[in-house]
């Protein structure tokens, strides 16, 4: 039980891997690898947080509070913001594969390279 | 390799990693504890010297704003790709063809939702404003540039899931959004170089800082948001209008 | 562990689990918006407002109308 939120970033991880690895449409491929990448989120944030800890926001508090890590919330922001930039350009390649190649199976385009 | 070769594959190593793995995780600090001293060394450093009640704003855009400028560049950079792949070398913009104004119509007629259009029409204004007020108030409440950024170009988007493409092409216009992304950057650019003239370190924290809980504490901060909020609002909004431009207006075969 | 983070943490393994197995790409869509809502959620309770407000933003709804958008644009090249 004490495992749970390690397990549930192991999980994400490894299930997005599998949908990323056994896909036959790569759109559905852009969204396996937004789960590979909410595994990181969840273990970021996991490290982070501390029982008994505020939000890091000391608007109106009283100093000495505990507060949850702020660091690791600022790695996170960042990884959200990429994430959704990454998703973008490789919608647009799958877009453009099918324009040009008229198919989004990955295993067809590797043969047309050919 | 077959498809289900490459399952089973997949699971196997999940399983090798997960023996190796688990074990491991055994040793982190469980989730009610937070062993760690960077945590608890950067509050002082959020209150004490930069006047932020923000310390996630703080530690984003001061004392780690380095990483920030990484990814605004990146995000800037997606937003160049996605125009460069959906932008195709040279083609003939062809007007549509009778039947395909006439179609388009009919479509906009049948799906005439006067429902999606009341609520996109009163959300509209409210996020653009709650986007706004985010931007403005990164140093005290939790928000920031990035959260108002995208706040405010998810309310754009609204224009175009509230009416239609014609509405959508005519009200945001992909050469001002440019401009805006490019003026956001430049200005997140200046603000880490200007310290430089003045004879301190890069991305130093020049400005006056206000009283902490007013609107300039942060000082440098206060700026930095309403720079990142406009770079990330424009390049969010410039990438749905590449898509959505790919989407209605595709490329007629030469 | 208190219940609600809990509960918290497995929606979101169901969530996640949900979107990679989803084969058909228009209903991962649903999936995926439905993910950013819960790690939102789960982001909340792990007392990151910052992290929740960027991820309902981004997650919630721009990323899946980029997916519709490319989704309806790849769906038309087989109407012909």
């Amino acid at each position: 039980m004490q495992l749970l939120p390690y397990l549930v970033a192991f999980w994400l991880f490894a299930v997005g891997m599998y949908g990323l690895s056994t896909t036959r449409n790569f759109i559905h491929a852009t969204g396996s690898l937004a789960v590979v990448q909410a595994s990181t989120y969840v273990m970021l944030l996991a490290i982070g947080f501390r029982r008994g800890g505020r939000a890091p926001v000391l608007y109106g508090v009283s100093r000495g509070a505990p507060i949850v890590d702020p660091i690791v919330q600022a790695l996170a922001l960042t990884d959200i913001v990429v994430g959704a930039a990454a998703a973008a350009l490789i919608l647009s390649f799958a877009v453009n594969a099918a324009r040009r190649a008229g198919t989004l199976d990955p295993r067809e385009l590797r043969a047309m390279r050919g | 390799m077959t498809g289900r070769a490459r399952a089973v594959v997949v699971v196997a190593s999940a399983a090798l990693a997960a023996a190796f793995l688990v074990p491991a995780f055994a040793h982190l600090p469980p989730l009610d504890v937070y062993p760690g001293p960077y945590g608890d060394a950067v509050e002082p450093i959020s209150l004490a010297e930069r006047k932020t009640t923000n310390v996630t704003a703080a530690v984003a855009y001061d004392v780690r704003g380095f990483d920030t400028l990484g990814e605004e560049t990146i995000l800037v950079a997606a937003v160049a790709g996605v125009g460069m792949l959906l932008r195709p070398g040279k083609r003939k913009r062809h007007p549509p063809a009778a039947e395909d104004r006439v179609r388009d119509l009919q479509r906009a007629l049948d799906a005439s939702r006067p429902a999606v259009r009341l609520a996109s029409a009163d959300v509209l204004p409210v996020a653009l404003v709650f986007g706004t007020y985010m931007t403005l108030h990164a140093t005290q409440t939790p928000g920031g540039g990035f959260q108002g950024g995208a706040i405010i170009a998810s309310a754009v988007t609204l224009i175009y899931l509230g009416w239609d493409y014609t509405a959508w092409s005519r009200l945001v216009s992909e050469r001002w959004m440019d401009v805006v992304e490019a003026f956001g950057m430049l200005v997140f650019l200046a603000l880490f170089l200007v310290p430089l003239a003045l004879g301190q370190v890069f991305a130093a924290n020049w400005m006056p800082l206000a009283k902490s809980g007013k609107l300039g504490s942060g000082g440098v901060m206060f700026v930095l948001n309403i720079g990142i909020a406009l770079a990330v609002a424009a390049g969010f909004v410039l990438i749905v209008a590449e898509m959505l431009r790919e989407l209605h207006e595709p490329e007629q075969p030469s | 562990m208190s219940p609600l983070e809990l509960v918290a943490f497995l929606l979101v393994a169901l969530a996640g689990g949900a979107v990679a197995l989803e084969r058909d790409p228009k209903r991962q869509v649903v999936a995926l918006s439905f993910m950013g809502l819960v790690l939102a959620l789960l982001f909340v309770v792990l007392q990151a407002p910052e992290v929740a407000l960027s991820q309902l933003a981004v997650g919630g709804v721009l990323v899946p109308l980029l997916f519709l958008a490319a989704l309806a644009r790849t769906g038309q090249r087989r109407e012909p």
